[in-house]
């Protein structure tokens, strides 16, 4: 999470272009968020699945 | 730990190109004109909308043509607007019609193709006043992606819609060669691994069809643009779509895996052929490689596209594998019995 903030800082500074009048830097900061949100989810099916397998092994 | 790094690579692969991607500012470029028509030999003030143009905009020449043209004659610039003053004097022999614009400010040359059209006016009947230009390209060394007439800022797509189909042929790659094995030993945890491939490879050409779809209706004008390669992968994702049918059909585990790898392997080919090969050779593509149109690499002419896209195509194909790995290890999980 920190290491999001410390990226996410100067593309959310005043100086990029990109946020101009319109703020668009917010709305891509939020997607870079809900992408990680994502991929944690992936993490963690991951990790459940290896989870199962390993009980599979002990059980058979 | 180190068994998933292409798993962790992946999600820091996609997290720089989503922030690069989205937030890496356009070049300065030109986005209209006020007017479509002007007359030659009259004094016309032309409004040009610039966009991005940063913090110092400093516009040197102004020119209306191509290699032979009418420099403006008085340039003023106002946040985001530049008015430029033309008095095209086309002769007796000038050609009338449609001009580009060109802009060259801070150094760099900026076009915006049929800007407007020259009308001979019946007092222009003196000699021209068009002056040869040479446009050297000044590159650029900042970090700005290409600002192109019609794809503007939606150029961004490149990094999110074109992988999607990297990933699908990359998968589909895979899960043939998976399917090849299968007939080689048949052993049912191949066809398990190609058939996960499939569903995912799917899944990613759904997406592709659906964002190509949104982004052809800003730039092409139709959800569903007259396209070889559109035709191609509508009936590719049919062809793919058969043989979620055909598996569904059929319950004998071991004649489902070898009819559905027989399948895969004739489906591939004829896949690859469609979205590959005939949109290259029916020569009427409007996808950027094919036919009459130019590779994006034309546009990027710093590199800068090139420095997100290729993390962007292993990104996604790196996350594509994950989910299909995932689903291969939760289907073992629950049908097959070592």
């Amino acid at each position: 999470m920190l290491f999001l903030m410390s990226m996410a800082s100067p593309l959310l500074a005043d100086n990029n272009p990109m946020r101009g009048n319109a703020k668009f830097n917010v709305v891509a900061v939020v997607l870079i968020i809900i992408f990680a949100g994502v991929a944690g989810y992936l993490i963690y099916l991951d990790r459940k699945i290896t989870r199962m397998e390993k009980e599979k092994e002990k059980s058979s | 730990m180190i068994k998933h790094w292409w798993k962790i690579a992946a999600i820091v692969l996609l997290l720089a190109v989503l922030a690069g991607g989205l937030l890496v500012p356009l070049k300065t470029g030109i986005t209209g004109v006020d007017k479509l028509n002007i007359a030659s030999d009259t004094t016309t003030r032309l409004q040009i909308d610039i966009y991005n143009p940063g913090a110092v905009f400093k516009p040197e020449k102004a020119l209306l043509g191509g290699k032979y043209g009418f420099l403006a004659t008085r340039l003023s610039y106002d946040t985001g607007v530049l008015l430029a003053e033309f008095n095209p004097k086309l002769g007796k022999s000038g050609p009338e019609g449609m001009s580009n614009l060109y802009v060259l400010a801070n150094g760099q040359w900026m076009a915006f193709p049929s800007a407007v059209s020259i009308t001979r006016s019946a007092t222009d009947t003196g000699s021209s006043n068009a002056v040869m230009v040479v446009a050297d390209e000044l590159k650029s060394e900042a970090v700005t992606f290409p600002n192109r007439p019609i794809l503007n800022e939606s150029i961004r797509n490149l990094f999110y819609h074109v992988p999607m189909w990297f990933s699908m042929i990359f998968l589909l790659l895979i899960s043939a060669v998976y399917s090849v094995k299968y007939l080689i030993k048949p052993n049912l945890l191949f066809d398990m691994r190609s058939d996960a491939l499939i569903r995912v490879a799917i899944l990613a050409g759904f997406l592709g069809c659906a964002t190509g779809s949104v982004w052809a209706s800003v730039t092409w004008d139709s959800w569903w643009p007259r396209d070889p390669k559109l035709n191609g992968v509508a009936i590719g994702m049919l062809m793919y779509g058969a043989y979620l049918l055909l598996r569904s059909g059929i319950g004998d585990e071991y004649q489902k895996a070898r009819i559905s790898a027989v399948y895969n392997l004739f489906v591939f080919p004829i896949f690859i052929a469609l979205i590959v090969i005939m949109p290259k050779l029916s020569g009427d593509s409007l996808h950027p490689g094919a036919g009459g149109t130019v590779g994006f690499n034309q546009y990027d002419l710093d590199n800068t596209m090139r420095m997100f896209f290729y993390p962007a195509i292993l990104g996604w194909i790196l996350l594509w594998l994950w989910m299909a790995s995932l689903l291969y290890r939760s289907n073992k999980l629950k049908n097959y019995l070592p």
